[in-house]
Parts: structure tokens; sequence; C-alpha cells
């Protein structure tokens, strides 16, 4: 499943980051990494969706959440 | 015994207190450096310390070295070219994994640093605890503790520095694993072969090659022979296929996770479970699906009204300053004098400059409600919210706020649009800002609306006008971002801080810094133009000796006006003004209103030969009555709302863009696009 379909409140864990080199790399060094745990703060079904991982709080664009492949736990 | 200095910077991630820790460091003895034109800065500051002096530089808030951004090409340059003494790096102690990410990346670059580990105060409250002395060792590094905020730790960290200045330990090697070291050695044996640069470099500046090779970085394999190229490309192949990934890149990022996981599992222990905490609690509400958006508006009404409450009567007062300076330099000469000299002054400089220095409230104030909601930590916010609707014009959340921004006074709005990373993004933003109309074309609309528009229509219209502009904007954003600023798709991502009270000295520190740059760019610009429209309008001038005696003060203006260049050019592009009905008054007002928008109207009366005191009064509008159609009154407002940007927002977008292109093409695509709507509206309404 992506990032996109979690629903709020729920806690996963992060797969896959599917896109290019530049995406990834901000992704990465933010925290947003594969193997990373999070929980879905916010998905409102459209509009970023807001994530917490570690701590810290994200808001992923809707577009880049489908690109991100996660499990949820 | 001379003094010895010592240059640091100060690097870290965006929101952990790097400008607080930077102000506490240095206090109010700083400026803004090296504003390189890509729309990064970096401050620089000075103070003297237990006998040294540190020469400090707050590089701009990053979460890698990668040099995708802007920011992060800026900062990888400064550390590898200006080569400090040494890097303080500010970390967040209550997000350790993410911050440590960068911190490798800067020890990869073999600079002393000194960590300081910033907001201990919040980790407690997350429930666990750090133990920095752990953390000293594990990453061999020297660790200072502390709360940036309140001047916790600041004294022990400049011992700190003092100490690792003077004893130049030895420099900390990342203890990456036995592999990934083996494929830096292959890499480095194939560079090290050749004579290019990074061969007689020290070793450390081929082992940091060697990562960004295996990060893949386009521009370090593009610096390498093509001989080489090849050899290094075959060491990554290999590196791939044994470690079973894709992309190269996640290779070294998923090493340097696998050190720092290991490093924050000793640094950091549980102690309770976490309070939960207000940011949560007020996210409740700015993000919520319904409450969001009208809380937003209320936020932005307020904001504008605190604008408009508080500046116009600094502008009433600026306007009377710059009156009575007139006034006062004027009586140096004899009373009707027709002095050059006084014309020049007067009308030219202290008339031109100060007319738009009158608006500087207004930028100083929008720019502190913008430090303000920075500050507060409620600008992320608001890019999220408005997220959705930007992205359907190609933009994204973080365009929102220079646009609306442009409803005020275009200049702080191009130069909002800072905060938007992605290059083409940013240009569209800038490009389609001024079609938001700006307050300086309020009262040409009214002066058109109160002669045209009937009573009960006038508020109707007003809107609407302001409504096209927006809608044009989005249009025109659209179509670059098929077109020109194509580039590649921007995803929002980004960090929403926790909500933390602004301080009144940071907002008017950060106001003065942008504020300032406002006064001393724009400046420039304005003043000259002010000149060159004061000659235009002045010369040829009339012969006073041959004048009819009996003609009023406002007569010979409009004989003065009619008979100079400007009135001449506005003769000679008449033509142009025909196809919609109007005439050549029409014609040099707008050429006027191109230094400020609100000049058409003042140029229009003198054209009248209204006096300035009647200027307000309705005869004005009873003029243009007579001599226009309503059908040429709509076009003229399409002029004014859609053509070319005034010399201020001209010389701002210069200086943002660091191009004469942008602002050129912007300039005359506007022109194009004005002209096309004000026929349209010629051809609709007649």
């Amino acid at each position: 499943m992506n990032l996109s379909d979690v629903p709020n409140g729920k806690k996963g864990l992060i797969l896959e980051i599917e896109t290019g080199k530049r995406l990834f790399n901000r992704l990465v060094s933010m925290g947003i990494n594969q193997g990373n745990e999070f929980t879905v703060v916010r998905n409102n079904h459209n509009g970023p969706v807001i994530i917490d991982v570690d701590g810290s709080r994200f808001a992923v664009g809707r577009g880049m959440s489908e690109k991100i492949l996660v499990t949820e736990t | 015994m001379m003094k010895r200095s010592i240059k640091l910077a100060i690097a870290g991630n965006p929101n952990v207190g790097k400008t607080t820790l930077f102000n506490k460091f240095v206090g109010s003895n700083q400026h803004v450096g090296n504003y390189s034109g890509v729309t990064v800065e970096h401050k620089e500051g000075c103070v003297n310390c237990e006998g040294y002096e540190f020469i400090v530089t707050d590089l701009p808030g990053i979460y890698s070295m990668n040099a995708f951004s802007p920011e992060e090409i800026l900062t990888r340059n400064f550390i590898a070219n200006e080569k400090p003494d040494l890097i303080i790096n500010i970390v967040d102690a209550s997000n350790l994994t993410k911050n440590l990410y960068l911190t490798f990346q800067i020890l990869e670059m073999k600079v002393p640093v000194v960590i300081f580990l910033n907001m201990m105060d919040s980790v407690e409250k997350k429930g666990f605890e750090i133990y920095p002395d752990i953390l000293e060792k594990e990453i061999e590094t020297p660790v200072i503790f502390g709360v940036a905020r309140k001047g916790k730790g600041i004294d022990d960290l400049v011992k700190k520095c003092i100490e690792v200045y003077e004893n130049k330990p030895e420099l900390t090697t990342v203890p990456y694993s036995e592999n990934i070291k083996g494929y830096i050695r292959d890499i480095k044996n194939v560079f090290s072969k050749h004579n290019y640069d990074g061969h007689h470099g020290p070793d450390f500046a081929k082992d940091w090659r060697a990562i960004r090779l295996i990060e893949g970085s386009d521009t370090d394999l593009n610096e390498v022979p093509p001989e080489d190229a090849e050899k290094i490309h075959e060491v990554i192949e290999r590196l791939n296929r044994e470690s079973g990934h894709k992309i190269h890149s996640v290779v070294m990022v998923q090493e340097r996770y696998r050190l720092i996981k290991d490093v924050v599992a000793k640094v950091r222990g549980k102690t309770g479970k976490a309070t939960s905490d207000v940011s949560s609690k007020i996210d409740k509400y700015v993000l919520h699906p319904l409450l969001s958006l009208p809380l937003f508006f209320l936020m932005l009404f307020l904001m504008f009204q605190t604008v408009f409450t508080f500046g116009e009567p600094l502008e009433g007062l600026l306007e009377t300053l710059f009156g009575s300076l007139g006034e006062f330099v004027g009586s140096f000469w004899a009373v009707g004098s027709d002095s050059i000299l006084r014309s020049l002054i007067v009308d030219g400089i202290i008339g031109g400059v100060g007319g738009i220095l009158v608006f500087s409230p207004y930028i100083f104030l929008v720019f502190m409600a913008i430090a303000f909601l920075e500050d507060s930590g409620y600008m992320s916010r608001v890019a999220v919210i408005m997220d959705r609707w930007m992205s359907k014009i190609g933009l994204s959340g973080k365009s929102f706020m220079p646009m609306i921004l442009g409803l005020g006074c275009t200049v702080p709005a191009v130069m909002a649009a800072r905060i938007i990373e992605n290059k083409f993004e940013r240009l569209a933003t800038i490009m389609v800002t001024p079609f938001m109309s700006c307050g300086a074309r309020l009262p040409v609309y009214l002066l058109i609306i109160a002669a045209f528009i009937p009573d009960g229509y006038q508020a109707m219209t007003l809107l609407m006008i302001y409504l096209l502009g927006v809608v044009v904007a989005a249009t025109v954003a659209k179509l670059l971002r098929l077109s020109v600023f194509k580039g590649e798709e921007n995803p929002l991502i980004i960090e929403l801080p926790l909500y933390t009270r602004p301080s009144f000295k940071s907002i008017m520190m950060l106001t003065w810094e942008r504020g300032k740059h406002f006064l001393e760019k724009a400046g420039t610009i304005i003043f000259a133009a002010s000149i060159i429209l004061w000659f235009l309008n002045s010369f040829p001038r009339v012969d006073m000796e041959h004048v009819d005696k009996s003609l009023s003060n406002a007569q010979i203006s409009y004989m003065q006006a009619e008979g100079s260049y400007s009135g001449t050019i506005g003769k000679f592009v008449e033509p142009a003004f025909k196809v919609f009905d109007a005439d050549w008054k029409i014609a040099s007002s707008f050429l006027a209103s191109l230094a400020a928008k609100e000049l058409f109207v003042s140029q229009l009366s003198i054209l009248n030969s209204l006096s300035e005191n009647e200027e307000g009064s309705n005869l004005l509008e009873e003029k243009i009555k007579e001599q226009y159609s309503f059908a040429t009154a709509m076009s003229i407002i399409m002029l004014i709302l859609l053509s070319a940007p005034c010399v201020a927002t001209f010389a701002a977008v210069k200086a943002e863009t660091n191009s004469w292109l942008w602002p050129s093409v912007q300039y005359i695509g506007m022109v194009i696009i004005s002209y096309i709507f004000a026929v349209a509206a010629f051809l609709i309404f007649s």
C-alpha cells in the first residue's frame, strides 16, 4: 500500500521510496527513510498527508505520498 | 599580544534554533553577507570574547549536503572554499536521528566540528533523556549541550571552540564498514593516477570526492576525465550489483543511517511517557479539514487589517514630512522661481523618491507580519493548507504567500518568493505575482469606478477587477509551468516545526534585514527613474517670458505637460491607444504609471489642468466622464491591472532572479497581455 492509503492515527513502516534521485535524497535526509516507522497525523484524502517520524512532523504532498510504499503495523 | 581571530560557521537543520544561537553569539553586531543572487543569504557577525575575535557565519538551514538546493550548494561551497576554522553543528536533541544525518555529512568533509545539542529542555517532555558524554565518545567529536533560546550552554560553547581551535585535535573519521571503505579506496585509486583536482589535495579531499561519486553526483563525475569516469562507473556498478540496490545513492544513505541508529541507541534513554504537546493541539484546529480555510482567511484578514491600520497614519506622516522637506528646500529659491535645479530637487527627487518611500511603512509592516507568521511556525502550515489548490496551477503551497502579499505591494511579494526552493516554481511565482492587484493601483480604479460605475455596483466592480488579476495570474502560472518553467515536478515536502512564541527581537531583526534590502536595492533605481521622469515631464520648458500672464498655474502646468517630452511621447504612442478610443493624455499618464501605478492619477490631473489641491476632488471624475466612453474606461482598467510592473518591482525581480532577462521578459509579456485585454474589453463593452 501507499502512504496515501494509511488512515488517520495509524502507524506504519516505510518499505520503498520510488522517486527520482533528487526527491529521494530530500526525503531521506529529512529522516523519511526506508525502514523507518511513522504515524499518520492527518490524511484527508485530498491535500498533503501529515506524518510524524521520530518526533518530527512533516507534510508530504499527495502525489509524493503515492510514491512511498508502506505497510501498516 | 596579538588578538587571534577564529572563523566559525554555524550549520544545522532548519528550525533547530540556528539563528537564535547566532544572535546569542554575536548580538546585534551582524549583517547579511554576500547576497550572492541565488536567493540564498548567509549572515555574518563579529564578537570579541576572552581575547579572541570570532567571525561567525550563519549558514542557511539544510537537511543534507547533497548539493540539490541552492542552500545546500552554498553551505557545501562555503565549507570547501572558505575553510572555516571550526563548524558549530547545531543539533536538535529531541530529533537526533534526522539531525545526525547532516552531522555525518559534515564530518565527512573533514573539518573541525563542535556539536551544540540544542533544545535539551524539550527532550524531557518527549519522554526520554540524552547522554551528551556518550555521544561525544561515540562520534569522537566535542559535544556541548544547552538551550540556545535561554542562553544556556553558550559560554561552554565559546570555551570549547577556543579549546578546539588551540589544540587542533585529530579530525574524526566516520567509521564506515570495511565494505564501503573498500569501494572508497577503489575509486580513490582510479583518480590518484592522474593529475587533476584532488591529486595534489590532501587525502581527505579525495575521500570526500569518492563518497560524492558513490552517491551519484553528476557534477563530480563530469569533472573527471572520460577514461577515469569509465573506471569509476565500473566500481559503482559493482557496488550496486553487490549491495542489491537499484539506485546507487541508497548505499551511502543506508550506511549513514546504520551508523546513526547504533549511536542513537546508546545515546538516548527512555524515561517515561511523552506528554502531549501544545503544537498537536493547535494543529487540530489549524489543519482541520473544515476549519483550516476559514481560520487562515481570518488570519489573512487580520494581517491586512493590521498593515493598513498602522500603515495609513505612517504613510500620511511621511507624506507630510516629504511635503515640508520639499517646501523647505524650495524656500531657498525666490517665490515663483523657475530654476531648473529647484525643480529637479523638489519635484524630481524629493517628489519622486518621496512618492515611493511613503509606501515603505506598508512594506515594513508586511515584512513584520511575515516574520511573525514564520517565527510562530504558522507559515509552513499555510503551505500545507493551500497546497491542494496551488498544485492545480502547477505551483505548490509555498507560492501562495508571495501571491497573496502581492495584493498589498508587489515588491515584498516578489522578495517573499525566496521561501520556494524549486527554481522553476520560484520563477513562475515571481513572474505572475505582479498580476495580483497591488495597493498602488487602487487609486486608479477608484477614480474610474467613481466616474463610470453607478452607485450600487461599485464594490462589485472592484471585486471583479481583483478577481480578474487572480485568474490571469493563475492562468499564466499554469502556462509557464507547462512550457518555459516545465522542470521537475516539485511536490510539497515540508517540516512542520513546533509552534513557538515569536520573539520581538528576532521579528524586528528579520524585518529590518529585509526592509533595508528594499530601501537599498529599489531605492537606487527609483532615484534614477525619478530623475528621468522629471526630465521627460519638465523639458522642453515653457518659455515663461512669453506666457500670457493671465493664465492660471494649472493652465501653465498643462502647457508644460503637453509640450514636454512625455507629452510628445504620449502623442507619438497615441495611435496604439486610439484603438480603444483613448487619447495622448491617457497615453502619457499610462507612461507615468510605469514608474509607479498611482502616478497615473497625478499625471492625468496635470494634463487636465487641475491644480494639486483639486486632485482629490470630483473635478477629475467629471472631466474624464466627459472625455471618454465606458468601454475606454474599462480598457484603462485592464492596462493598469495587467500591464508592466512598476520600476520598484522591476528592480526587485532583477535582484531576486539575478538576471536582466526575467524582469525584461516579464515587462514585455505583461505589456502585450494587458494590451490584448484592453482591446478585448473595449470590443466587449462598446
